[in-house]
């Protein structure tokens, strides 16, 4: 039950951590000597990229994982957290990432699961529960329908569900896994407004997220790790964005912003009603049109799973069209192979990196030809692959894009995920590139890397590559896109300039409201 | 191949050994005679030794099939079939071709890679890249290859008077000779060794092999590529039925001469577990497939003196099997392994301090 | 860890220990009965291996008759799969210390012909084949003999003039038996007919119950066969559907007694004595043998089987047999001589 009447004392201490520590394998520090402390009733944010021992921190307090060395208090209790039982029993909740509901249940009975309220002769009393979650739901301003099934809710109201799953259960402390990673800024916005009613009542929130701006809008303290380490301790008002940015990387970084630069006037690549089918016959990619210029960026905005994926299969020659035609520079291209468009000069930086973007047990100068291992001078003729000039060929790229790494022999699994993303780039962005697809480019990479990448994208452009890019960071294609696109149910909601583009306006286009300027 | 591979293949051969030992032990008797017997069956005489390569060879095709199959991630389990289809097709060029010597057994045995090769395609046809299909496709093919053969012999070229299944002598030209007759080491040795050193370059050095290998690492990221790996999947069961079929080819035309019905104990199947002993590498095929023709020299050695272990040569042969199949086995190995470094590590540091002191 | 180490250390050597104690005990055993024999045979066995209860266990029991009645000393070797044939033949050639190495089944041909080139000098003997070779001999049987026999029975038995033959293959060998079987009823009875079909398979079980079923229905009243192990299928049926049957290769009348009038029976461990002695003897000769009912080496085994032969039906029968051995019948050998033959 909330409780509506807590003494807002502003330093009140409801967590700490001493000095813990947690190896991997007796070799990696995934946590070397954190401390920190959570107050009532703030939303504290924990900043890294990833790999920075975020989660590690997390699974610890919520005793997925116990820490080496080092101890946890709760209230000021020493509390030995030996599982996530033991967690949730001291009043520690988790939201992760992946959300753990089951769809073909309603609201009520996920809530509930685990915790059934039963009636005297031992039978689920739906009914009692549903009065309480009510209660609860009606005094933290979380409006849900608590009959519907989960699987017809959005992702921001099962977010909902489990936040209300979490005080059903009494916790006081909320950790939230990168909440907004999957959201719309519109319903991002929506969450931010519960967790600021949840800090009212009393709750503390820890907040994880590696982006900027976020934290700027929620959070009261941030704490910033690096490597398994505690770096600072700091709030919003003390910093801004570059410092923290620098924090997190280590070094300072800063984003590539399109500058102008002259859009050639041939038109690369040449979208016309162009029709993909899915299954069951469902279309897609929905007479989609559109064109792109050489030296243009064009942003493709959308909420994952609306066509994008499929539209870039297309052009790619992955994905059948239905109907429709495709043109690179006048060739209509839409009947052939995927070998023979990527031969005309098409780059492709797939959106699922280690899915299909890369050989993770090869090692990299392997991944580096993947595109051309059968061109010369790589393949001297058909029974030589020359494996030193392929070599020299990867230092070269490596050094060029200054990956990390021993050597060009190293296994592409062993590197982290910006050095992996690199090697796409580097090997899709070759001096005949006249298209590049670039699907997610910067996802799961650290911002130094992700804005690395974005300048390389910005100086093929600037060389006269048109370049499609499909991102779900608005803020990456406001600031690299010449014109964004927005696509809804595989349909075109409108194109938006980069430079008036707004979160706010391409949000509400992704749920399907036209009100850009067509162009 | 990997050290890791390396590696993991040697400890699951030693743990397979070790419980082998284990298995003996539980029937009475003494594992290091059982040792001994297997190793002065494969070394105890020039004329053993001989044999251990000669039931190598067909091993080695086998394994190299298995290999070249595995390593563009295309579960070829029909090489019986292709094994028979080729032994078969050579043995009937090798009755109605009458070239002389050199040319009858090398026409022979290319009709015979082709037709393995064909014979493997044919599936691939049917099921296309859809793994699971292929699998089983090929699996039911190996059913239709013993009938076919069968039916073939039978029909047009059985040996009168047989009472087995079996065609007449091949043409003189078409026998692929023995070193020594006493012996069953044949001039296939060339043709394995030729073959391992094509492979090898094949798919190391050649820009096809190259895709070939990327495509069992990760057929997406190599359409994404633009390779297609359709086409790359019936290339690759031409190439691995090819290489099944020549180990047929080698035995009936160097071993019997002729076309036996039963000839091939599962050349086809030790094929998979040799490429899998070896980390589907071409050169490691020849090791284990040294190994492998070790044990069964061995079988017939102890079947010839002591009346019980060949069956235990068997077990033997199944652990390997089991040990080197399961990945688990693998992860509990390694785990094992690192705790044993560990603590190995551990107790010289602590006694290099007591030293110390 | 050390501790855990040190005691598998110890469970292995004492376990070891025992073995080792073990080992020797079996070793002095198998040395003492190498003393001062007559002759030392090896035997290499078909792959279908010991326990078929045909003819590998029947030659297995003739080696150890011969053992207590000729005072050899046998070894035997028992293939796991057909590749291992010629390493084991020449195995025993080796080791020069066998006088005569006995091969068991057709399927060993190819491979004792290999072999035997490199040693002219070892005797070798091969069941149911014949090989070519200055130091080869051969036993055959005249199968087309059991097939008179299981004709003459049944077309004396039949009330339907009608009875059925199964072969594995339609190939020479195979229609031995359907010749002698045609030329056995016609012997008998001019008008019966006799069905012929194949089960295309050495081992066709289920196919040959099918077969035999059927040509029941069409009127067969008794079936012969030479489908190898495809005959107990043949068994099979007769005893569930109430048709006669005769079995070939080894007895199992006791399996149907009711149905199963009596067993073919081609006498593999007497040939394989024969041969021992005449090693012993040393009149070893390289001869492809054939033999039949004159010889005794082929006859019908009414052991075990419950089925009542009338006394004149048994008569005629050993008269036909007398005929046969005095030269008086001759049985043909393809099925288109004995739609033609006349006794």
């Amino acid at each position: 039950m909330p409780e509506t009447n807590f003494d807002k004392t502003e330093h009140e201490v409801v967590l700490t951590c001493k000095d813990l520590c947690k190896c991997y394998g007796g070799v990696v520090h995934a946590s070397k000597h954190v401390d920190f402390d959570l107050r009532r009733g703030e939303v504290h944010a924990f900043l890294g990229e990833n790999g920075a021992g975020k989660s590690t921190l997390m699974k610890m307090l919520y005793g997925i994982e116990q820490p080496d060395e080092g101890k946890i208090y709760i209230n000021g209790k020493e509390i030995v957290l030996s599982s996530s039982a033991v967690a949730i029993a001291n009043g520690i909740g988790m939201v992760h990432q992946e959300l753990m509901l089951i769809p073909h249940l309603t609201v009520v009975e996920n809530i509930i699961l685990g915790q059934e309220t039963k009636t005297k002769v031992g039978t689920l009393n739906l009914r009692a529960a549903h009065k309480e979650i009510k209660n609860l739901a009606d005094a933290y301003g979380l409006e849900i329908d608590l009959n519907a099934l989960v699987e017809k809710l959005s992702i921001g109201q099962r977010q909902r569900v489990e936040i209300i799953k979490l005080l059903y259960r009494k916790a006081d402390i909320l950790i939230l896994d990168e909440p907004t990673a999957l959201l719309t800024p519109q319903e991002s916005d929506a969450l931010f407004e519960v967790l600021r009613r949840l800090k009212e009542m009393g709750k503390s929130i820890i907040f994880i997220t590696h982006k900027l701006r976020e934290v700027y809008q929620i959070a009261d303290r941030m704490t910033v790790i690096r490597s398994g380490k505690i770096v600072g301790v700091t709030t919003p008002q003390e910093t801004n964005v570059a410092e923290l940015a620098q924090m997190m990387v280590g070094k300072t970084v800063s984003g590539s912003r399109r500058t102008p630069h002259p859009i050639g006037s041939n038109i690369v690549l040449d979208v016309k009603n162009v029709n993909v089918l899915g299954f069951d016959n469902i279309k897609v990619v929905d007479d989609v049109s559109f064109s792109v210029r050489a030296g243009e960026v064009l942003g493709v905005a959308g909420i994952e799973g609306n066509g994008q994926t499929q539209l870039a299969q297309a052009i790619l020659g992955l994905l059948k069209t239905k109907s429709g035609s495709i043109y690179l520079e006048g060739k209509e291209i839409s009947r052939q192979s995927t070998k023979k468009i990527r031969k005309a000069g098409v780059g492709s930086i797939p959106d699922d990196r280690q899915g299909m973007g890369l050989i993770l047990s090869m090692r990299i100068f392997e991944n580096m030809v993947l595109n051309e291992y059968d061109e010369k001078p790589f393949a001297k003729n058909p029974v030589y692959e020359d494996w030193g000039c392929i070599k020299e060929y990867a230092r070269e790229k490596i050094e060029d894009y200054s990956i990390a790494t021993a050597n060009e022999s190293v296994y592409v699994s062993a590197l982290s995920g910006g050095n992996q993303q690199k090697i796409v780039v580097a090997r899709e962005l070759t001096k005949d590139c006249k298209l590049l697809i670039a699907a997610q480019p910067t996802r799961g990479v650290d911002i130094a890397s992700a804005y690395y990448i974005h300048s390389r994208i910005l100086q093929a452009a600037e060389e006269g590559c048109a370049v499609v890019m499909i991102s779900s960071d608005l803020d990456e294609l406001i600031r690299v896109s010449d014109r964004i696109m927005v696509m809804f149910r595989g349909k075109v909601m409108g194109f938006v300039d980069g430079d008036a583009a707004t979160r706010e306006g391409l949000g509400r286009m992704m749920l399907g409201e036209s009100d850009g300027e067509s162009i | 191949m990997k050290k890791s591979r390396i590696k993991l293949s040697l400890f699951s051969l030693i743990l397979a050994l070790f419980l082998f030992s284990l298995a003996i032990l539980a029937t009475g008797r003494n594992p290091i005679s059982a040792y001994w017997a297997i190793i002065t069956g494969s070394f105890g005489t020039l004329k053993d030794f001989l044999n251990v390569l000669a039931y190598m060879l067909p091993l080695i095709m086998t394994g190299l099939g298995a290999s070249v199959a595995f390593q563009s991630g295309v579960f070829n389990i029909g090489g019986e079939g292709q094994v028979l289809v080729g032994g078969l097709a050579s043995v009937i060029v090798g009755l109605l071709v009458p070239f002389p010597a050199p040319w009858g057994y090398l026409f022979a045995m290319m009709v015979g890679f082709l037709t393995g090769a064909l014979w493997a395609i044919l599936p691939t046809l049917l099921a296309g890249r859809n793994l699971t299909s292929l699998s089983v496709a090929t699996i039911m093919m190996n059913s239709i290859a013993a009938l076919l053969t069968e039916y073939i012999v039978k029909q047009f070229f059985q040996r009168e008077g047989a009472s087995n299944t079996e065609t007449v002598v091949v043409n003189e030209g078409s026998i692929l000779p023995r070193f020594f007759p006493s012996t069953q080491f044949n001039y296939g040795i060339f043709v394995a060794i030729i073959c391992v050193i094509i492979v090898t370059w094949f798919l190391y050095k050649t820009p096809f092999g190259f895709s070939l290998r990327a495509m069992g690492n990760n057929p997406k990221a190599v359409q994404q590529a633009g390779v297609s790996i359709y086409k790359r999947t019936l290339a690759t069961m031409f190439i691995s039925g090819g290489l099944f079929a020549l180990a047929g080819s080698i035995q009936c035309l160097a071993i019997y001469k002729r076309f036996v019905m039963g000839f091939s104990p599962g050349y086809g199947w030790d094929g998979i577990t040799v490429a899998t002993l070896a980390g589907n590498s071409p050169v490691g095929v020849l090791l284990s497939a040294f190994l492998f023709g070790m044990l069964r020299s061995a079988s017939i050695n102890m079947n010839l003196s002591d009346q019980v272990t060949t069956e235990m040569i068997s077990v033997l042969q199944g652990l390997i099997v089991v040990l080197v199949a399961s990945p688990v086995v693998w992860t509990v190995l390694d785990n094992i392994f690192y705790q044993i470094k560990v603590r190995v590590l551990l107790l010289f540091t602590k006694k290099k301090g007591v030293e110390a002191k | 860890m050390k501790k855990v180490l040190a005691m598998i250390m110890a469970i292995i050597m004492a376990l070891s220990m025992v073995a080792c104690g073990n080992a020797d005990d079996t070793t002095t055993e198998s040395t003492d009965d190498s003393s001062n024999a007559a002759a030392k045979i090896a035997v290499v066995f078909a792959s279908s291996g010991l326990g078929d209860k045909s003819f590998n266990d029947a030659l297995y029991n003739g080696m150890e008759e011969a053992k207590d009645e000729l005072g050899i000393e046998w070894v035997y070797a028992e293939p796991k799969d057909d590749a291992e044939y010629e390493g084991l033949i020449s195995g025993y050639a080796d080791s020069g210390d066998c006088d005569l190495i006995i091969c068991l089944g057709g399927s060993q041909s190819s491979s004792l012909e290999n072999v035997a080139l490199n040693y002219p000098d070892q005797n070798f003997a091969i069941l149911d084949a014949v090989v070519e070779g200055d130091n080869i001999r051969s036993y055959t049987w005249r199968d087309e003999e059991l097939g008179f026999l299981a004709g003459f029975l049944g077309a004396s038995l039949s009330e339907t003039n009608k009875l059925g033959f199964i072969g594995a293959y339609d190939i020479p060998l195979c229609n031995l038996g359907a010749a002698g079987m045609i030329a056995g009823a016609r012997y008998v009875n001019p008008d019966c007919e006799v069905l012929v079909d194949y089960a295309n398979g050495w081992a066709e079980v289920n196919g040959c119950y099918e077969i035999s079923t059927s040509m029941n229905q069409q009127g067969a009243s008794l079936i012969y066969h030479t489908a190898s192990a495809g005959g107990l299928g043949i068994l099979n049926a007769g005893k569930e559907n109430g048709f006669l049957t005769v079995f070939f290769d080894g007895n199992l009348n006791a399996d149907a007694p009711e149905t199963n009038i009596a067993s073919a029976i081609r006498d593999f461990p007497n040939c394989a004595k024969e041969a021992v002695k005449d090693v012993i003897d040393g009149n070893f000769t390289a001869e492809s043998i054939v033999k039949g009912i004159k010889e005794d080496s082929v006859y019908l085994d009414f052991e075990g089987a419950g089925y009542e032969i009338p006394a004149e039906v048994m008569a005629a029968y050993e008269e036909a047999i007398e005929a046969i051995k005095s030269g008086e019948i001759v049985v043909p050998t393809t099925i288109d001589e004995a739609k033609a033959w006349v006794a």
